[in-house]
């Protein structure tokens, strides 16, 4: 009994290749967002390029980052702030080819994240009333440094009654603060350094009712139920970073030193644990923790 | 406290606004009425401060005005 091969030029033939078809099926192109960024950021540190991929990999296992799709991730924008200069700084590491920050009065970059002076702040170009939804939406920053004195603000963006923004301190609570759709929010206790977010929710399907959480280190350190909500919207201005930008003009600028910063929709309360842990180590990575 | 350089007001006006890539030049005014831009400003402009005079000086909140505009302080 006799076999016979096909072949092309000398190559033996798959069963697949003799049908027309290809030997598995093909896979979805998966989303490199730490390659991508590190790509744009020119960041050529071997550390903080695994400190980025490591990140990716925190992130997508959190359910935070989306795998094939950009505009299915949680976070509208991320600014790791890794790479210590002004050029790496300003990359979004969500998509690296929207939001860059532009950067006014000069703050000092370093390995170390950004230091402001008070007088400084970064236009994010992310709109509120545009890129946001009131009863889900949530910014966050970390803070290198123990809060200041005075109205200090380090990320928001304010039009008339319309606000949203994160305070590390607030002179008219002495405690750490958030505003959002839903309403006013201090925590219940002052914080020191470290990973500041708030967040917004609505408490059931038709409930016009807004919840708005403040966050540090992962844990809830002030919730606002329906009690605290006030009818606000969302401002037309785009968010600045170290201060509010109220109504168009500087407001509250912190002079506080920050290494991450972010816009987008809400956590549930595992992600905002994960998220902090996957921030932690970051930090950890590249020497700046607090 | 955080170092800045005190400008002229005609190279404030100047400068101001003007940008090399994602950095853009800003200065405020001090209280008792100076231009004030951070140190670093000199490093990333650089251009702009060729034969300029400007004094490097150690300023802290106080020296600048306090917030300006609205009242962010919610209404009961």
């Amino acid at each position: 009994m006799s076999t016979t091969t096909l072949s092309a030029g000398g190559a033996l033939l798959s069963a697949g290749q003799l049908l027309g078809v290809s030997d598995s099926y093909p896979a979805l192109a998966t989303l490199r967002y730490a390659q991508d960024f590190i790509a744009a950021a020119g960041i050529t540190d071997a550390t903080q390029r695994e400190a980025a991929r490591t990140f990716e990999r925190r992130l997508l296992a959190a359910g935070v980052l989306d795998a094939y799709s950009r505009a299915a991730c949680l976070d509208v924008a991320i600014w790791p702030l890794i790479g210590g200069s002004s050029s790496s700084h300003h990359v979004n590491f969500i998509d690296p080819s929207r939001d860059a920050l532009t950067f006014y009065g000069s703050p000092q970059h370093s390995s170390t994240g950004i230091a402001w002076n008070g007088q400084q702040y970064a236009d994010t170009g992310v709109i509120p009333s545009q890129r946001l939804i009131a009863s889900d939406l949530r910014i966050s920053v970390y803070t290198r440094q123990a809060r200041g004195n005075g109205d200090t603000m380090e990320l928001g963006s304010q039009q008339g009654a319309n606000g949203l923004f994160l305070s590390s301190y607030s002179s008219f609570q002495n405690l750490p603060y958030s505003r959002t759709p839903g309403g006013d929010l201090p925590a219940t206790d002052p914080a020191p350094a470290g990973y500041f977010a708030t967040s917004t929710n609505q408490m059931a399907a038709g409930d016009v009712d807004i919840d708005t959480k403040l966050f540090f280190n992962g844990g809830v350190i002030g919730n606002a139920g329906s009690a605290n909500d006030k009818p606000l919207g969302l401002s037309p201005l785009p968010v600045w970073l170290a201060c509010l930008n109220l109504d168009g003009s500087f407001y509250g600028g912190t002079n506080r030193a920050a290494s991450y910063y972010s816009i987008g929709r809400r956590y549930t309360l595992p992600q905002e644990t994960a998220v902090f842990q996957a921030v932690q180590e970051l930090q950890t990575t590249l020497n700046r923790a607090v | 406290m955080a170092y800045f350089w005190i400008i002229s007001a005609a190279f404030a006006a100047e400068a101001e606004g003007q940008q090399e890539g994602e950095n853009v030049f800003r200065s405020v005014l001090t209280t008792d009425g100076r231009h004030a831009c951070a140190y670093t400003a000199a490093l990333e402009f650089p251009h702009l401060f060729l034969g300029r005079r400007a004094t490097m000086v150690k300023l802290s909140d106080t020296d600048f005005p306090a917030p300006a505009g609205p009242s962010i302080v919610p209404a009961a």
